[in-house]
């Protein structure tokens, strides 16, 4: 007898009871219920037919038995839960967000330590991948071309990879991801080359610099580009930290090609520079294939889209790219490009005025770190908001948003004056060792330098604003009004830096650099403004 | 006469021929056993874009139409390979928004209307669907549908429809997530919509009523295309049992879901010419949605009676009594209860062995749950997991009998394989089944393993029985249940439709939306013809 019950499990119940039985089974499985038919297809889903419903239940049919139970079902979910908040949307509670500011401030300042890496190296070592604290103008003026041509002409490209990794490793499908960066490096290693023969030819037609200086510069050129192209893989593929150990690595090798093996400056830097960009392939290459196999994703039919459509869907991205670093540059080349004594070639490298850029430098990187929390905070906090928000309710919603917003913009605010403070009095407190250590000194004799630091720390400010808004543009697939916002500041920086470099003073260039960051802000500021006030419509449209 | 051999527009769903399954070995069958007769185009829509054939497709598939749900910016690129991308573009920058608001936005108003309806006047819903596919044919299907217009309408008539609802008795409130998912599932699952359907296409086969007939209701109204609709599972009963189930999905998105899916399946009734369930089973609920009884023709499908033919047991099973069983183990197939009817028949017959054949990958949890249940039972000797077999054929003649316990079916393919392998089944009285097993084999109620035990200890036990029904199992099959008469059923369908005049809909439209779209559509057409 035993047996017989462990065998049989169901003991014998009375047709209320397995009504009952019934009107449970199916809200286990489908909770508040759709309609009587929605019912009907479960009963019949759990193995009751017609015959079991006359038999079992007295009903005629399933459906007249989905009826009663849908009946039932309904009563037990009436009486919905009023959630107390009428309007106001609460995002998210203080303490979440201090910990997802501390966590992902930190790691937007990793980003920079592969700078910070190279600022330090000079300071101990007098020695990074591509500066030197000994080179004269002319070598200063010929490199700072090679890195400033190599930034702007891989911009795009950086921009393009960036996109595409995040795409598809968003998806996991790192075989796609591979393809798409070989598909991008194919096309960006040509256009470096073929823009460098493009400038050689250039520069022999209307001869700007002796042909040594431009073939050193184009060395550089070509080098950094790769290199850049090389880390923006990683750094989209969100292998941070391999980019600061190829650049500390290949900042070894010049140090090891200048002091043990004597090979001179150049050589030393190139063969770095090398150094770094294999280690940085050869990882990429690597992860990308481990990743490929672990998964068994070669084992797929995938193909990127045609070259069509791929130009189509990205080129909003690489004119972006473009544009940014151009920007980035504009007031340099600008500032270089004139001055009270000629400059002896169409660009020569002024130390006071980079000096004050790269200390601006600092302050951007400070602030620009709070990027990552700010585009995080948002993605964390939507669709919890949206499964909370009712529709009815739906412009608080989208009210609760912009507040999110205006504080990502006030804690930006703060951030910079911040950033800008600590930047300015952390490096002034240098001075105490001016004595000791005459660069320091050297450092602080300009007052250029403080001039170019101000203005350019303040228009930084705006241009960080202005990447804030492009960051959520982008999160929601609306490259366009990045594209809208970058191309007039672009056009300002140039045209406000020209005339107020020319008319007022070379390092008035920076001038260009705010008031084309600020048209950035009020551009992208004004679109962000429409965004988040139809945050619904741009969040539904993003595909 | 023409030697031209017939074009079917031949539309699956997450099946043939990029995915494996019931549906897709049904459909290969189909198609190469009318390599002769008849030409096929698949239209096939799938989930993601990367996705290869899984069969060596005949030479009469003579186009593959991939439409990827999801996963892709530009699925043009795949349903539309023949145009050019810069063709595109150009329709593209010719959507503007005076045209969607003039033209769509009417025809949108009144689509939105079904979707809250969905049991509105089928005609209706069929002319809005139409007006919808006229429409992308000539402007860009995602600018159009990412126009802020539609945005605008689609959320306040939700609002609208919302605020008139006694929401303590729906029991839930629709959030802002329902509409944003709710519209861009719109994008997603109506891109059929933005398809061109090739004029030479002679009819259309839908294997589902379901988003990809959608091609079917459009070409009867833009050609007068004939079409055939077979329900294999009823598409709507499994919606509302797949979409009630999702746990994560909230009410209102869920409702959304199925009331798209409600009235594109009423409208493909509407306008089908045959509905063909593979068995009578799932006619109670193509009623339900409208379908007309004068069309629906059941066909069943059909196995090779050639290769599941019955033969003696294999030497590792002849001593002893074997029940087999194929099927995946999942809850579904109640694989529990199955295990309990062994227990029960091992009491009568100690050394009666039950092999089960079928996937174990399916749902692992489930696996061991029934693995516990055998030791529990002490049946370690008796119910064995044979996993995947590579031979299906040579499954059946392994026992004596065969068994399936599941809980819903529509017409399982393991039943006739059984039957025409002479091995009559003890099976529970679900779905179609009862069509296949009537009179050759023992019908049991679901989920009663006393039940289900008895019938196979009375058929175990009685040998002269056992043979009897296995030879009527072995006559029905291939009398009802071959490959040649199904696909000979469907033959007949094709050359019937296609000797029946064309019924041009586009000519009866009366929706005044649609009317007014199309008549700025035609009179454009001049602009815009390639």
């Amino acid at each position: 007898m035993n047996t017989q019950t462990n065998i049989l499990p169901e003991v014998e119940l009375t047709p209320e009871e397995r009504f009952n039985d019934v009107v449970n089974k199916v809200e286990e499985l489908v909770g508040n219920p759709l309609s009587s038919w929605a019912v009907a297809a479960t009963i019949e889903s759990i193995g009751i037919r017609d015959i079991d419903a006359l038999k079992d239940f007295n009903y005629p049919t399933v459906f007249d038995l989905a009826e009663d139970v849908y009946t039932s079902l309904k009563k037990r979910y009436s009486k919905i839960d009023q959630v107390e908040e009428k309007e106001d949307i609460k995002l998210g509670d203080f303490r979440e967000s201090l910990t997802m500011f501390l966590k992902y401030y930190s790691a937007g300042l990793l980003f920079s330590l592969p700078m910070i890496s190279q600022i330090v190296a000079i300071i101990l070592f007098q020695y990074a991948l591509w500066a030197w604290l000994y080179f004269n103008e002319a070598q200063a003026s010929v490199i700072a071309f090679g890195t400033i041509a190599a930034f702007v002409l891989t911009g795009g490209f950086i921009q393009v990879i960036g996109r595409l990794v995040s795409k598809y490793e968003g998806e996991e499908n790192y075989f796609l991801a591979y393809k798409a960066i070989k598909r991008v490096l194919k096309l960006a290693i040509p256009f470096v080359l073929v823009s460098v023969a493009f400038l050689i030819g250039l520069n022999i037609v209307l001869p700007f610099y002796p042909l040594k200086m431009v073939f050193l510069a184009m060395v550089y050129l070509i080098l950094i580009s790769f290199m850049l192209l090389s880390s923006a893989v990683l750094y989209a593929s969100g292998q941070r930290v391999i980019i600061l150990v190829s650049v500390l690595a290949g900042t070894a090798v010049v140090i090891f090609g200048m002091e043990v093996l004597n090979l001179g400056i150049y050589i030393s830097q190139w063969i770095g520079i090398i150094s770094s960009i294999i280690i940085s392939t050869i990882y990429f290459i690597f992860y990308y294939q481990i990743k490929i196999r672990t998964l068994r994703q070669q084992l797929f039919k995938q193909s990127l889209p045609s070259g069509e459509v791929s130009y189509y869907n990205n080129y909003r991205y690489f004119i972006y790219g473009f544009c940014y670093f151009t920007f980035l540059f504009t007031d340099r080349l600008l500032a270089w490009s004139t001055g009270e004594i000629i400059p002896p070639y169409i660009i020569w490298f002024n130390t006071p005025y980079e000096l004050g850029m790269d200390w601006a430098l600092i302050s951007l990187i400070l602030t620009v770190a709070v990027l990552e929390f700010s585009i995080q905070l948002f993605s964390k906090r939507i669709i919890p908001a949206q499964k909370k928000a009712k529709l009815s309710a739906i412009k608080f919603f989208n009210r609760s948003f912009k507040r999110l917003y205006v504080f990502q913009i006030i804690l930006l605010l703060v951030v910079s004056v911040i950033s800008i403070l600590v930047t300015y009095y952390g490096v002034l407190s240098l001075r105490v060792f001016e004595d000791q250590v005459p660069e320091i000194k050297d450092f602080f004799a300009n007052p250029i330098t403080f001039k170019v630091f101000w203005m350019a720390s303040i228009g930084y400010v705006f241009l960080v604003y202005g990447l804030l808004n492009s960051l959520f543009f982008f999160t929601m697939k609306r490259p366009e009004f990045v594209f809208y916002s970058i191309i007039p500041a672009l056009a300002i920086n140039l045209l406000v830096g020209f005339v107020c470099s020319r008319v007022i003073s070379f390092e008035y260039a920076t001038v260009g650099l705010i008031v084309g960051s600020i048209t950035y802000a009020m551009i992208s500021g004004y679109l962000a403004r429409r965004f988040f006030r139809h945050l619904d419509y741009y969040y539904y449209s993003a595909y | 006469m023409s030697n031209k051999k017939p074009i079917v527009l031949f539309l699956t769903e997450g099946s043939y021929p990029f995915n494996g399954g019931g549906v897709s070995t049904w459909s290969h069958i189909l198609c190469t056993e009318l390599e002769e007769e008849i030409d096929f185009y698949i239209y096939a829509i799938t989930g993601s874009p990367f996705v290869e054939t899984r069969y060596k497709l005949p030479t009469n598939v003579k186009e593959i139409i991939h439409i990827p749900l999801w996963g892709v910016e530009e699925p043009v690129e795949y349903y539309d390979r023949k145009t050019p991308f810069s063709k595109h573009i150009e329709k593209r920058a010719r959507t503007t928004n005076n045209v969607i608001k003039e033209y769509f936005l009417p025809v949108f108003k009144d689509f939105i209307e079904c979707l809250h309806n969905p049991f509105y006047d089928v005609k209706f819903i069929s002319d809005v669907i139409y007006g919808m596919w006229k429409y992308f044919q000539h402007y860009d299907y995602k600018t159009t549908m990412r126009e802020p217009l539609l945005w605008q309408e689609f959320k306040s008539s939700l609002i609208t429809k919302y605020s008139q609802l006694d929401l303590d008795k729906v029991g839930d409130e629709p959030k802002v997530f329902d509409t944003i998912f709710g519209m861009r599932w719109l994008y997603h699952f109506l891109m059929p919509l933005a398809v061109p359907i090739p004029k030479e296409v002679d009819i259309t086969h839908a294997t589902l009523a379901g988003f990809p007939a959608i091609a079917s209701i459009v070409a009867k109204y833009e050609y007068g295309t004939p079409g055939i609709v077979t329900d294999h599972g009823v598409y709507m009963r499994e919606r509302l049992i797949n979409v009630g189930r999702e746990e994560d999905m909230p009410f209102f998105s869920k409702k959304l879901l199925v009331d798209l899916s409600t009235l594109i399946t009423r409208a493909v009734y509407f306008t089908a010419d045959q509905i063909s369930p593979v068995t009578t089973a799932n006619v109670k609920w193509e009623v339900k949605f409208e379908a007309n009884k004068d069309k629906i023709v059941p066909i069943y499908n059909g196995i090779d009676t050639d290769l599941f033919k019955p033969t003696s047991k294999p030497a590792h099973t002849t001593n002893q009594p074997t029940v087999i069983a194929v099927a995946q183990v999942f809850p579904l197939k109640d694989i529990e209860t199955m295990i309990r009817s062994c227990a029960l028949v091992k009491k009568a017959i100690p050394n009666v062995q039950y092999i089960v054949y079928g996937s174990l990958d399916v749902d692992k949890e489930y696996v061991e749950t029934c693995r516990k249940l055998v030791t529990k039972l002490d049946l370690d000797k008796n119910f064995r997991f044979g996993g995947f077999h590579n031979q299906p054929n040579m499954i059946f003649n392994e026992g004596d009998i065969s068994i399936l316990t599941s809980i819903s079916e529509g017409f399982p393919y393991t039943v006739i394989e059984s039957m025409s392998c002479q091995r009559p089944v003890v099976a529970t009285d679900v779905g179609g089944i009862k069509d296949a097993l009537e009179g050759c084999g023992i019908l049991c109620k679901p989920r009663e393993p006393q039940e289900i035990a008895n019938g196979v200890i009375k058929l175990l036990q009685n040998g002269d029985l056992r043979i009897e029904l296995g030879i009527k199992a072995r006559e029905k099959a291939l009398l009802n249940f071959t490959t040649d008469k199904s696909v000979k059923a469907y033959l007949d369908t094709y050359q019937n439709l296609l000797s029946k005049k064309k019924d041009i809909l586009k000519h009866k439209v009366t929706v005044e939306s649609v009317i007014n779209a199309l008549e700025y559509i035609e009179r454009g057409d001049y602009e815009y013809a390639d």
